[in-house]
């Protein structure tokens, strides 16, 4: 069955011939064109869009149009026609899958969409599947994709962003990274539309898949008990240490503060990963030297972190060690 | 930036892997580059996969950082040419294991 495609550029002339020269197409893709980047967007929210080709002049609403579409939470992938010496990708966020410098000829032009309706194009709908088997299928199997969550049955939606099995990042609306993955991950039920790419490459989340689900079962229950009027014990790990660690150790064993710190969330999460990599024993905790301010610390991987800064004259490693049996009988 | 390979890891390494319960080293550049691997189990090339470059601004705020998993614990010293990591089980001489550490880092060129 034929696909639609979009072609918004500026320059007129080029849209005229690829009017006449992508017809030969129409088997395997119908192209709508634009000059006009407004109606571009408006197409791309009425009509079923696989991909766009985009001038790299049109701007919608101060961004490039790739952006603003992401922005909109349009996945679909997009070709960018770009200016001679503009080929190189940059960091702005978007579906751009492939970038093609100008001039660019009808025949190259075609085969580019057509690899990109087979490789990135949507890969697949999934209908009221069990979301945490498949996210974490999507860990084990090492995927590169975007899923658009839709919660079967009331609209919520929702988007993930893996590559290479990693959860990177996560949107919603109103939230981003860990808050939006936690959200999405506590549906039970969900339909998914599955795209073979993934267009961003920072990771904002660092963490597994399981220890998402846990956290977002864990707030669920919590949730669930709140409307119910009854108060959960929190769970094991989230026990409040704070109060635990500030009693055994304010002023001894050269522990200076114990405080909440989340400025080693992404070391936390990077020590996650690793004991995963190596399929040993959960994390437990982590002990830095040669910080800036001349302490060292020990922070356990709580909800929120704790750091205890000690002393550069005292052991850390002791410090460590008191810390991990503590966890041990809390 | 491609960073210069080391002339003769193995024999740079070798007191530190040489040392009980020390499972694998690696050596990476910031960028994650490989400079050098090598351990017991296949499961450590996994930890190339990282992305190192993202947590780069972080792991510039330490010098060293110990990670502890049960028995086992994975040493990161971070160096002008970038991490080497120290992976070792719960009977590994972890003080000599840093120390050994520390004189490869003052060889390095």
């Amino acid at each position: 069955m034929s696909k639609k495609i979009l072609v918004v550029d500026a320059d007129r002339s080029l849209l005229l011939q690829l009017r006449n020269d992508l017809g030969q197409y129409r088997q395997k893709f119908t192209a709508l064109l634009t000059e006009n980047a407004r109606a571009a967007v408006e197409a791309v929210r009425t009509q079923d869009v696989a991909l766009i080709v985009a001038g790299s002049q049109l701007e919608f609403d101060g961004l490039s149009l790739p952006a603003y579409l992401f922005r909109q939470e349009v996945l679909t992938p997009v070709v960018l026609l770009a200016e001679p010496g503009q080929e190189a990708s940059t960091d702005e966020a978007s579906c751009v899958v492939r970038r093609l410098p100008r001039p660019v000829s009808s025949t190259v032009l075609a085969e580019e969409i057509q690899q990109v309706l087979a490789n990135e194009a949507l890969e697949g709908l999934l209908h009221g599947v069990s979301a945490s088997s498949f996210f974490q299928f999507v860990e084990v199997e090492g995927k590169t994709c975007t899923i658009s969550v839709n919660r079967s049955g009331d609209g919520d939606r929702g988007t993930l962003f893996f590559v290479k099995g990693r959860l990177l990042d996560a949107h919603y609306p109103e939230l981003d990274g860990v808050a939006a993955a936690l959200k999405i991950l506590a549906w039970e039920k969900v339909d998914l539309a599955i795209l073979n790419f993934c267009p961003l490459r920072h990771n904002r989340i660092n963490r597994s898949i399981g220890s998402l689900l846990l956290d977002a079962a864990v707030a669920q229950d919590h949730a669930a008990a709140a409307e119910q009027g009854v108060e959960l014990a929190p769970p094991l790990k989230h026990k409040p240490l704070l109060p635990l660690l500030q009693q055994s150790f304010a002023g001894r064993e050269g522990v200076e503060t114990v405080a909440e710190d989340t400025s080693w969330d992404d070391l936390l999460g990077l020590a996650q990963s690793l004991g995963k990599d190596l399929e040993v024993a959960p994390f437990e905790l982590c002990s830095l030297s040669g910080l800036k301010d001349g302490t060292d610390l020990v922070v356990v991987p709580s909800t929120p972190p704790v750091a205890l800064h000690v002393s550069r004259f005292a052991n850390r490693d002791l410090v460590a060690d008191k810390v991990l049996r503590l966890l041990e009988e809390a | 930036m491609v960073v210069a390979p080391l002339s003769n890891p193995q024999s740079l390494f070798r007191d530190v892997l040489a040392l009980d319960d020390v499972k694998g080293l690696l050596f990476l550049a910031e960028t994650g580059q490989v400079l050098y691997s090598k351990a017991q189990d296949k499961h450590l090339s996994r930890l190339e996969q990282e992305d190192w470059n993202a947590i780069s601004k972080t792991l510039a705020r330490v010098r060293e950082v110990d990670f502890f998993y049960g028995d086992d614990r994975i040493y990161l010293r971070r160096t002008a040419h970038g991490y080497l990591l120290v992976w070792m089980g719960g009977m590994a001489p972890v003080d000599m294991v840093k120390l050994n550490c520390e004189v490869v880092i003052a060889s390095l060129p």
